[in-house]
């Protein structure tokens, strides 16, 4: 490598971050539109039933009231309406746009989960739309429902899709070598059921939008959607309108982890605002957030490991079961990953496993930072350990054993190793007080950045960089922003390339009329893909800019270099132009400095390794997290400071995961219980334990600068970490999420527990 | 029903009509503009719409706008002073601890409390002084680190 980096690498300030302190970032409730209306949703009560009629008389006498639409008249109203993916994936079926079971529809004449909206309002102000809403009375017949994958798969369960035989949405099955021999000839065979929890993105911005429409044809979105050109495509299709008349424009963040992966207020704010011809803003109440947006899938894993001697899972059967909720989204990839996590963290030669996702009568599941991968860590990091203490091996030999022969695993030993040695030495002396045992546990993954490798799926990344006369940039990206910083890094990419100051560097709004493609913000993509994006755009412009400097230094371009505000013949200091000079020189000359890159085919494989050190009251069984150690391979750190805020970031999520999170529903309604964040507890910052984020550099040469995808390996692992750590502590297997004081209490003092422990018992680490 | 509040924000005097039923949080942002202070949950648990009130903190969502008749307000619009950050709010950028940032002016006000009362607290006292603002994006890691870094200076 030449020089040293000037930019990559610093710990600079995030470039919106003074807005944010100041309150003058604009969220999208902060948008207010000429003769803007408000919109408020009414929605179903049960969980499934058709509508048979909706009376909206009342609601529609209120002064104030401009519109309604209800389920009975919206297509009478708006024309035929598209099914459509919430997701937004499905201009890439292979027929696009192709319909599927278990695609959604707006104001559609069947609910399928309570809280699936049934009208929608707009009125001059949102106390008078949410009084409308509230007197909307919807005529609903009852059908059977089906509130959870076992009720669903009967054969007497009410068909939630029509075609779709027992609810059995898609499955995916992976077979490879022979389990059944392999288990037959394991040392030790261990089976356990592991079952995980709806997790809430909980962000704390409430979903809100604004839509306003074109007077002529189509309509403008003002939304913290994560991937705004996938939402147009999708919005466009379902009104049947070009993608052209469509544009989707991102307003401030304020936090997504998936949640903005799917449209939510969207479509209704349109539909509204298509047919009062005015502005519409639709704005989410907590508790809708709660149940009216997608959320981790629920999972139920019947796991089967054999082990040899040395611990090494050499068979693995899984049966996992996803419940997919009414809709279905994001469950087939989510379901893929789940298969693949399963199977590729290790090297394990014989495997079956089939992934089932099932429409449930109940709020629709879908993406949400680690997309599968903490349901298959939970499981998968228990099964590793429960087999280590079988056979007589702690956990990190069983785990070194099994990454040890695979050249490719040598970033994830690396990880292992790192947290490893940040146990805590000697073991005994945090053992902690006789009803309050102290445990160590540790997990580990892989990961990727981006889709690029995955068939079928699109991973796109495009950027320009615009040089101006006056020597400032704009880098025009639709990587969006969700609170994690990559337009800053982005910048110091750019700067980097241009050798240019921070300063000069501005990074665009997303802006589906200006901003080239890109596939969204999720599958930790953004640094990387837009960052290649930016990178080779940056590079275009270097060289037309080294091109044209050429010819008026009369030099070769090779000899030219880019350095402190100047461009200078190297080797020969006094012949040089200074930027500004030189750019105002060629505006003359009839050159305007605009390159364009695009991110290649490419995959950057990552890694993590995380320790937990849990204290176990084995009165309560209340678990502390006393410290959790997070080492994760990030390539290059672009900026130290955004990347630790990331893992940092995605633990304190994880620990939530373990410990507190999980929507409950009602067993016999399917109403969600704890909507509110009174009730869904996420942890304050007096509960939030020491994380420590080591983060280890392995450039990958396809990342801008080395850089490779940060946000999610963070969320994977502590809840494996921390099961591990409990039964460690306490020699309990707490196999379902949460892990709160009940369940642990209840393991703890269940009389005919398996035993845990085996005979001799080894240091932890 | 309409009423007549009288109060002053960040430093200059307000007068103005407001519903009977209307929520500070409201009048702030929709009838003054004042849109810094964000609503995350509107029944008073995030923190999010933290305000102070006469030098105490409020959640402006469980305020009436007609309760802060009289009263000294200040929003996180109010804590920089003549366009210059303050030594809190310059913290949160250098030491990263705003991410999406909708939490920030709530955790603004509450840390800005705390050192108003407290210049020099320990880890602990910032810790409990922050536990009723949720924040979802930073493990609250950095947002400690800004206040304990704006404490050991002189000015707040």
């Amino acid at each position: 490598m030449a020089s040293p980096l000037r930019v990559v690498g610093t710990r600079a300030a995030k470039l919106d971050a003074p807005a944010k302190a100041t309150g003058a970032i604009r969220y999208a409730d902060d948008l207010v539109l000429p003769r803007m209306l408000h919109g408020a949703l009414t929605r179903s009560d049960v969980a499934h039933a058709d509508v048979v009629a909706v009376d909206v008389d009342e609601a529609r006498s209120i002064p104030g009231i401009v519109a309604v639409l209800s389920s009975a008249d919206v297509e009478d109203v708006l024309g035929s309406l598209a099914p459509y993916d919430p997701a937004c994936h499905d201009f890439e079926r292979s027929r696009p746009f192709e319909p599927t079971a278990g695609d959604a529809r707006l104001l559609g004449r069947r609910v399928r989960y309570v809280g699936e909206p049934i009208a929608a309002v707009a009125a001059e102000d949102a106390a008078t739309a949410r009084c409308a809403a509230d007197l909307v009375v919807a005529d609903l017949a009852p059908l059977p429902a089906a509130l959870d994958p076992a009720a669903a798969r009967t054969a007497h369960a009410p068909a939630i899709h029509d075609g779709v035989e027992r609810n059995l949405a898609t499955s995916v099955a992976r077979r490879e070598g022979d389990p059944d021999a392999a288990l037959e000839a394991a040392t030790v065979v261990v089976r356990r059921r592991f079952v995980t929890s709806r997790q809430k993105q909980a962000q704390l911005e409430p979903t809100c939008c604004v839509v306003d429409p074109d007077p002529q044809d189509g309509f403008t979105v003002y939304s913290p959607v994560q991937a705004p050109h996938r939402a147009r495509f999708t919005l466009a299709h379902l009104f049947g309108v070009d993608a052209s008349r469509v544009r989707v424009v991102n307003t401030a963040i304020g936090g997504a982890f998936g949640k903005g992966d799917a449209l939510t207020a969207e479509p209704h704010a349109a539909a509204l605002a298509l047919v009062t011809g005015r502005p519409v803003k639709l704005r989410y109440s907590r508790n809708e957030d709660f149940v009216g947006t997608e959320a981790r899938h629920p999972c139920v894993a019947d796991m089967t490991g054999g082990f040899d001697a040395d611990g090494r899972l050499v068979a693995l059967r899984a049966h996992v079961t996803m419940d997919a909720g009414a809709y279905l989204s994001h469950s087939p990839r989510i379901a893929a990953v789940v298969a693949g996590q399963l199977m590729t963290v290790y090297r394990i030669p014989n495997v079956d496993i089939t992934v089932d996702v099932v429409f449930t009568n109940s709020p629709v599941n879908g993406a949400f930072r680690g997309y599968g991968g903490p349901q298959a860590a939970f499981s998968l990091e228990q099964l590793i350990d429960l087999g280590a203490r079988e056979v007589g091996v702690n956990p990190a030999d069983a785990r070194r054993v099994m990454l040890a022969d695979d050249p490719d695993r040598t970033t994830l030993l690396r990880c292992l190793e790192a947290v490893v040695q940040r146990a805590p030495r000697p073991a005994r002396e945090t053992e902690g007080a006789p009803e309050r045992p102290h445990g160590v546990g540790i997990a580990c993954t892989r990961w990727k950045s981006g889709i690029a490798d995955k068939p079928g799926a699109v991973d796109q990344s495009g950027a320009i960089v615009h040089l101006h006369a006056d020597g400032t940039v704009d880098v025009i990206t639709a990587a969006c922003d969700l609170g994690t910083g990559v337009k800053t890094a982005l910048a110091q990419v750019c700067a980097e390339v241009l050798g240019l100051d921070l300063g000069s560097i501005r990074v665009s709004d997303v802006d589906t009329a200006a901003t080239p493609f890109d596939s969204g913000a999720h599958a930790s993509r953004s640094l990387y893909r837009a960052g290649q994006a930016v990178q080779a755009a940056a590079t275009d412009v270097r060289d037309q800019v080294l091109a044209y400097a050429a010819e008026v230094l009369e030099a070769d371009p090779s000899d030219l270099e880019f350095a402190d505000g100047a461009v200078r013949v190297r080797g020969a200091a006094q012949r040089h132009l200074g930027l500004p000079e030189l750019l105002h020189r060629a505006l003359f000359d009839g050159h305007d400095f605009h390159g364009h890159g695009q991110a290649p085919k490419s995959q950057a494989p990552t890694a993590a390794a995380h320790l937990a050190e849990v204290e176990v009251d084995l009165e309560t069984g209340r678990v502390d997290v006393v410290r959790l150690v997070a080492v994760q391979d990030v390539g290059r750190a672009i900026n130290p400071t955004l990347v630790e805020g990331q893992i940092e970031g995605a633990v304190h999520q994880g620990i939530g995961y373990a410990i507190t999170e999980g929507l409950v529903l009602d067993r016999d309604t399917g109403v969600v219980l704890n909507g509110s964040y009174m009730d869904y507890r996420l942890l304050t910052a007096t509960d939030t334990p020491l994380i420590e984020a080591v983060v280890l550099e392995a450039p990958d040469p396809t990342g801008p600068f080395g850089a490779k995808g940060v946000g999610e390996p963070g969320i994977i692992l502590p809840a494996a970490a921390i099961a591990n750590a409990i039964r460690d502590a306490a020699d309990v297997t707490i196999d379902e999420l949460p892990m709160t004081p009940e369940r642990v209490h209840r393991a703890l003092t269940a009389a005919d527990r398996p035993p845990e422990t085996s005979e001799t018992r080894d240091s932890t680490i | 029903m309409s009423v007549e509040v009288s109060f002053t924000l960040n430093g200059a005097p307000v007068r103005t009509q407001v519903e009977g039923s209307e929520l500070f949080a409201d009048c702030l942002r929709e009838r003054l503009g004042r849109t810094g202070t964000v609503l995350g949950c509107r029944e008073g648990v995030c923190g999010s719409c933290n305000v102070l009130v006469d030098g105490e903190v409020a959640r402006s969502c469980l305020l009436l706008a007609a309760q802060v008749d009289g009263c000294e307000v200040v929003t996180v619009e109010g804590l920089a002073l003549d366009g210059e950050l303050s030594r809190l709010q310059q913290s949160f950028v250098d030491e990263g601890a705003i991410q999406c940032g909708f939490c920030t002016p709530g955790l603004l006000i509450s840390a800005t409390a705390l050192l108003a009362a407290n210049p020099e607290p320990s880890r602990d006292e910032i810790v409990s002084a922050l536990s009723g603002n949720l924040c979802r994006c930073t493990g609250y890691a950095k947002v400690v680190r800004a206040v304990e870094a704006a404490a050991h200076s002189q000015e707040v």
